[in-house]
C-alpha cells in the first residue's frame, strides 16, 4: 500500500510537472508572438515527390509537444522529451498540406539567452530516408527555415547567424558530415565542431528553398 | 549517429543532434562569442542593414503564409513600412518625398482613405528591395479578412448550387 501510494504520488508529480511544462511552453510561445507582434510560426514551402519529381505543397509549422515525433515512431530522437528539456526552444514540423498528421521532418530551434540562434536538432522522417524516401528537399527547407528564424529572432551580431554542432563518435564520419553540410547548405566551420550558416549563404538558402 | 555517403547515388542523411545550445563549456561559449564578434566586425554596414531589412521582409512572408491571421491581429502595410523605415533611419515624411508624394497623401493610403494600388506597390518594392506583389498580397489579405468578417453573409448567396438544380 505504501509502495502503491508512493507510485501514485510519483505519477501525480510527473503529471503536474508535465502539465506545468506544457503550460510554460504555450506561454513562452504567446510571449514570442506578443514580442514580435506578428505570428511567426507558419511557412508554406515546396518539396519534391521522389516518385514523380513533382512539387508538393507543404508547410512548416510550430509543433506542440504532443505532435513531436519520438523513438516509438521509429525516429532516432525523442523530440518531445528534448523539447521539455531544452530552454528557449521551439519545435518545428514539416508536413505536406494534404496529410498534415504525417510529419516529414522535424527541427528544434533554440534562441540562446534570447539573442543567439541555434539549431539543436534536425531529423528527417524514417519514411523519407534511403529506399523509402518519399520527398526531397525536406532537410533543406527546415535548415533554410532555421536560418530565416535566425534573421527574425536573432539579435545584434547574432542576427543572420545560425549555429549548429556536428558531433559524431567517429571522427571520419564527422568530417564527412561537415563536408555534406558545407556542400549542400552553405555551412561554414566556425569552431571545432560548430558550424554556421550566415548572411548571404543563408539568404541564398532561403531563396532556394522557401521563397 | 547519422549514416551518410557521397552524393554519387548513395544515400545522405541529414541528422543534427541531440544538442543543447546551453550545454556548452565556458571556454566554448567564450570562443564562439569571440568568433562571432570578430565576424560581425567584418560585416559591411550594407550587410548589417540587409539582415535587418530581411527580418522585416521574412516577417511579411510569414504573415502572408499564416492562415490563422484574424481581424483582431492584422498587420497592415503601414506596420511593415514603419519597420522598414526604422531600419533605414528614415522618417515617414522623407520617405513620402522619396516616392514622389507627401505625408498627408501617404497617410491616406495607410488609413485606407485611398486604395493601395500597383503604382504604390512598385514604388515600395523598388525602395525597400522587395517584390511588388508582397505588398499587394498583404493588402489583399487584409482587405479580404475585413470584408469577410463584416459582410460574410452578404456573399453566401452567390453560389452556383443555388441556380443549378
Amino acid at each position: 500500500m505504501v509502495n502503491g501510494g508512493g507510485v501514485n504520488s510519483a505519477c501525480m508529480r510527473v503529471k503536474v510537472q508535465k502539465d506545468a511544462f506544457i503550460l510554460w511552453y504555450n506561454l513562452y510561445h504567446l510571449y514570442l508572438i506578443c514580442t514580435f507582434k506578428y505570428i511567426i510560426n507558419l511557412m508554406k514551402v515546396k518539396i519534391i515527390s521522389v516518385a514523380n519529381a513533382e512539387q508538393v505543397s507543404a508547410i512548416i509549422k510550430v509543433g506542440s509537444i504532443n505532435e513531436m515525433p519520438s523513438i516509438q515512431q521509429n525516429w532516432r530522437f525523442n523530440f518531445d522529451k528534448a523539447l521539455k528539456k531544452l530552454r528557449h526552444a521551439t519545435g518545428y514540423l514539416l508536413v505536406v498540406e494534404t496529410t498534415q498528421n504525417v510529419v516529414e521532418g522535424c527541427m528544434i530551434f533554440q534562441l540562446i539567452n534570447q539573442v543567439e540562434p541555434y539549431m539543436a536538432f534536425i531529423e528527417i522522417a524514417p519514411h523519407n530516408r534511403d529506399h523509402n524516401k518519399r520527398y526531397d528537399r525536406v532537410a533543406g527547407c527546415l535548415i533554410a527555415y532555421a536560418f530565416l528564424q535566425s534573421i527574425i529572432q536573432g539579435k545584434g551580431e547574432y542576427k543572420g547567424l545560425l549555429q549548429f554542432d556536428v558531433l559524431e563518435e567517429n571522427k571520419e564520419h564527422e568530417i564527412k558530415l561537415m563536408k555534406l553540410y558545407a556542400f549542400k547548405y552553405n555551412a561554414k566551420l566556425l569552431a571545432d565542431t560548430t558550424m554556421v550558416i550566415m548572411d548571404q549563404d543563408g539568404e541564398d538558402l532561403v531563396n532556394r528553398y522557401l521563397i | 549517429m547519422a549514416a551518410e555517403k557521397d552524393n554519387r547515388g548513395k544515400r545522405s542523411e541529414i541528422v543534427i543532434g541531440p544538442h543543447d545550445g546551453y550545454n556548452r563549456t565556458e571556454e566554448k561559449r567564450a570562443e564562439i562569442s569571440a568568433l562571432v564578434t570578430a565576424h560581425h566586425k567584418t560585416r559591411s554596414p550594407e550587410r548589417i542593414r540587409k539582415n535587418e531589412m530581411l527580418s522585416v521582409q521574412y516577417r511579411m512572408e510569414e504573415y502572408l503564409n499564416d492562415e490563422r491571421v484574424a481581424v483582431d491581429n492584422i498587420c497592415t502595410i503601414e506596420d511593415f513600412v514603419k519597420d522598414f523605415l526604422t531600419v533605414l533611419g528614415i522618417s515617414r515624411s522623407k520617405f513620402a518625398g522619396y516616392i514622389d508624394t507627401d505625408l498627408s497623401n501617404l497617410n491616406k493610403y495607410f488609413r485606407a482613405e485611398r486604395k493601395f494600388n500597383i503604382d504604390l506597390a512598385l514604388k515600395f518594392a523598388h525602395f525597400f528591395h522587395t517584390s511588388a506583389d508582397i505588398w499587394l498580397m498583404v493588402q489583399i489579405k487584409n482587405d479580404l479578412l475585413l470584408l469577410q468578417s463584416e459582410q460574410d453573409e452578404k456573399y453566401r448567396k452567390y453560389d452556383y448550387e443555388t441556380i443549378i438544380s
